[in-house]
């Protein structure tokens, strides 16, 4: 019994790790890339949003993962547990995306200029409403907000269509960000199905 | 705000920025030059000389499939991607945050 809390703990801990590297890792890659020749600051802006957008995606798929593994496995349970602390992680890139893009604009007129491409306000737009869910992602927040909470949290479905919008335009094409969206709404769209075939069958 | 309206704000939200990008390059992709084959191209300097003469500042520039890409600022002050002919080293394309600022005819 010992041996198996025991080999828990230790299964806990390198999930841990492996979960903190896995997060780290873009930002790995993005300094890599710094390190080639010709890079330009703007070079960074594609994956810092990419890596934003993919773990926000990620943390929302845990929701229904849990849904559809009915709670029962260990890690689901561990990522459940994880789920706020990794939407937080896709806020930091979000963060880093935008203080990237200021650096790189390098003036306000120029900023302004462009605040009303769709590609640009878009980007402004989920970030600023992003924010809000990552503030409230603590338990000071929760008990303040009590039966607010939720609400807040769900403006993650707004954000989602601003950043799929955001970087369809940026990058010039649908298929990456459908591709990159696509097991986080297969996930959705199974959680949502499954009760309704089990109801049917319940109902015979 | 109940889930159904969350839900709901993301597909209007979605909507109006659809609506707004409609005019925008979704076919970057697409932009060609038709240069020919590379040896009859003119240098990436040459251009690069070129638009520093007509006031660009050049952030980055290399060939892309047939043409050149530049990013910089325009000589009127706009942050953007362009793309020019190698062998004429004529404007072909210019986007800013995917929306057409120029296009050869």
């Amino acid at each position: 019994m010992v041996n198996g809390v025991g080999q828990m703990r230790s299964w806990r801990r390198i999930a841990n790790v492996a979960l903190a590297v896995l997060l780290a890792l873009p930002l790995g890659l993005m300094l890599q890339g710094a390190q080639q020749e010709d890079w330009v600051l703007a070079d960074a802006l594609p994956p810092s949003g990419e890596a934003a957008a993919l773990i926000m995606f990620a943390a929302m798929a845990i929701g229904p993962l849990a849904r559809l593994a009915g709670g029962r496995s260990e890690a689901v349970r561990w990522l459940m547990r994880r789920r706020r602390n990794i939407g937080v992680v896709a806020f930091a890139y979000a963060a880093l995306h935008l203080g990237i893009y200021i650096v790189d604009m390098g003036a306000f007129d120029l900023m302004l200029a462009e605040i009303g491409a769709p590609g640009i306000w878009t980007g402004w737009l989920a970030l600023a409403l992003m924010a809000l869910p990552a503030a409230a992602s603590n338990d000071r927040a929760m008990r303040f907000l009590r039966g607010w909470w939720k609400p807040v949290q769900r403006l993650v479905y707004p954000v989602v269509a601003l950043t799929l919008v955001h970087w369809a335009i940026l990058m010039y094409g649908w298929r990456e960000p459908l591709v990159h969206v696509a097991p986080m709404l297969a996930l959705y769209a199974a959680a949502v199905i499954r009760p309704l075939f089990a109801r049917k069958r319940t109902d015979r | 705000m109940k889930a159904s309206l969350s839900l709901r704000l993301a597909a209007a939200l979605m909507g109006a920025g659809l609506a707004c990008a409609s005019g925008t390059a979704l076919a970057h992709g697409n932009v060609t030059c038709n240069a020919g084959p590379k040896e009859n191209w003119k240098s990436l300097d040459t251009l690069k000389a070129k638009m520093t003469a007509e006031g660009w500042k050049i952030t980055k520039a290399h060939p892309n499939k047939d043409c050149y890409e530049v990013y910089g600022i325009t000589p009127e002050g706009d942050k953007v991607e362009s793309f020019w002919h190698p062998v004429t080293l004529e404007k072909r394309l210019v986007l800013r945050r995917g929306q057409v600022l120029y296009k050869a005819p």
